[in-house]
């Protein structure tokens, strides 16, 4: 689903990518897909709606009683095409609000527990950035990389153990992005990137103490692939920012890069084991990819398995766990899956 | 409320485990959280009658990396009403 008059407002030119989408719906043959501009007439007849994130998720709402259950929602453009819900911030930090898909992926009024997969794919103002999304495959590797800041090493090694062997799983200090290969991100499985990241800054940064050395900057993502998981706080923050200047629009430029998993404000997770908030998540979401599912379900399962565990753990969900639920975001094509494993 | 000699444990703790958080004063609060019926519902769970209250503190400070951005660090430590850390965590 996109909005006819943002998109094109967007990238000067929607024909382009309306023919990548007739493609992409004729590839997919597994999926009964139909493609809707939410300011466009429909063959539901559906009434269209304006740009506001409320009013496109009742056109949702009633396209699904016309044509039945909507089990993937793949959104296209960014938060200029079909906004992000601002949603009220669950913890009491440095977010006004929490900018979520969450609402798009809910049948009702509870926003925390998707009910369908809901990925996106934003447009960089550029049609073609859209296009070659709409065209990625995944080609097996079984590799991974992964790096995190040196304070979170352990809780770090608690998630990387899911998708590669810990010995590989970079430190940082001492890797700084001036010692930082890019081939490490090339021909892989996986990405995993537990650092800390800002709104204003493209670079994610390590720590040990009171040190805080960047890890990683856009320079360094050159021929990347896989799919890319970050915990940073804004690695998934694409508001105003390009390729230049953000780290998962760089990501998402790469021709080998299928997939960005990551949260769009402030995050949380443990210092250590175990699992907790934004490390939680991310376990989750490879076990599940690991075991065949699509990069959408994994993520929508994960977060339903996350819910449950804080449910079972100390029978509630409190506000880190309620704003991980809601930050978190899929950006790429939902149906894309891989079969990985960790390579003895 | 909790008591302060619980505050001044957690205060000790957090400043020999986590130095860069050595000397600040955390911002103490206490929520009741009620049987969150919709969430277990949504998800087939049996929906507890019970209140949980617990505390949490919050410690705040705002950092320079070394490219000179500013960051705010955040670190909380959720207690249960016993005073007893469940968890503690940070932004990333």
């Amino acid at each position: 689903m996109s909005g006819k008059k943002a998109l094109q407002k967007a990238i000067d030119d929607t024909n382009k990518v309306e023919k990548a989408v007739n493609f992409f719906i004729k590839t997919k043959r597994d999926y009964d897909i139909e493609f809707l501009y939410h300011d466009r007439p429909n063959k539901f007849k559906v009434k269209p709606v304006k740009r506001k994130a409320l009013s496109i998720r009742n056109f949702l709402l009633k396209i699904e009683k016309k044509w039945g259950d909507v089990d993937f929602l793949l959104l296209l453009g960014g938060d200029n095409v079909i906004p992000f819900f601002r949603l009220e911030n669950p913890c009491d930090d440095g977010d006004e609000t929490v900018l979520s898909d969450n609402p798009y992926a809910s049948k009702d009024d509870d926003f925390l527990i998707p009910d369908r997969v809901c990925a996106r794919i934003p447009d960089n103002q550029d049609a073609n950035f859209i296009i070659k999304l709409l065209r990625k495959s995944h080609k097996n590797t079984r590799q991974a990389f992964g790096i995190t800041a040196k304070v979170w090493r352990e809780a770090s090694e608690n998630v990387y153990r899911q998708i590669g062997n810990l010995k590989d799983l970079k430190v940082s200090p001492p890797i700084t992005s001036d010692k930082f290969k890019p081939q490490w991100l090339q021909n892989k499985d996986f990405l995993y990137f537990n650092l800390h990241g800002t709104k204003v800054s493209a670079n994610w940064y390590g720590q040990d103490n009171e040190d805080y050395p960047v890890a990683l900057r856009p320079q360094n993502i050159i021929d990347a692939s896989g799919l890319a998981t970050s915990e940073a706080c804004y690695g998934a923050y694409i508001i105003k920012k390009s390729h230049q200047d953000a780290m998962v629009l760089k990501f998402l430029s790469q021709d080998g890069i299928y997939g960005f998993c990551g949260s769009t404000t402030i995050s949380y997770g443990p210092v250590s084991p175990p699992s907790t908030e934004a490390d939680l998540l991310a376990k989750y979401f490879f076990e599940y990819i690991k075991q065949g599912l699509t990069i959408g379900e994994s993520l929508k399962n994960a977060k339903i398995d996350f819910a449950r565990k804080a449910l079972r753990r100390h029978g509630f969900l409190d506000d880190d766990d309620q704003k991980t639920l809601l930050q978190f975001v899929l950006y790429g094509d939902p149906t894309l899956r891989m079969r990985h494993r960790v390579k003895e | 409320m909790i008591e302060r000699k619980i505050i001044n444990s957690i205060k000790r703790k957090i400043s020999k485990e986590f130095p860069e958080f050595k000397g600040v004063e955390p911002k103490v609060t206490e929520k009741k959280i009620g049987p969150q019926d919709k969430i277990y519902r949504k998800l087939s769970l049996g929906v507890p009658k019970y209140f949980k209250q617990i505390y949490r503190l919050k410690f705040k400070k705002v950092v320079k990396t070394v490219d000179n951005i500013t960051m705010e660090r955040i670190l909380n430590v959720t207690l249960d009403d016993q005073g007893e850390i469940i968890k503690i965590t940070q932004s990333r």
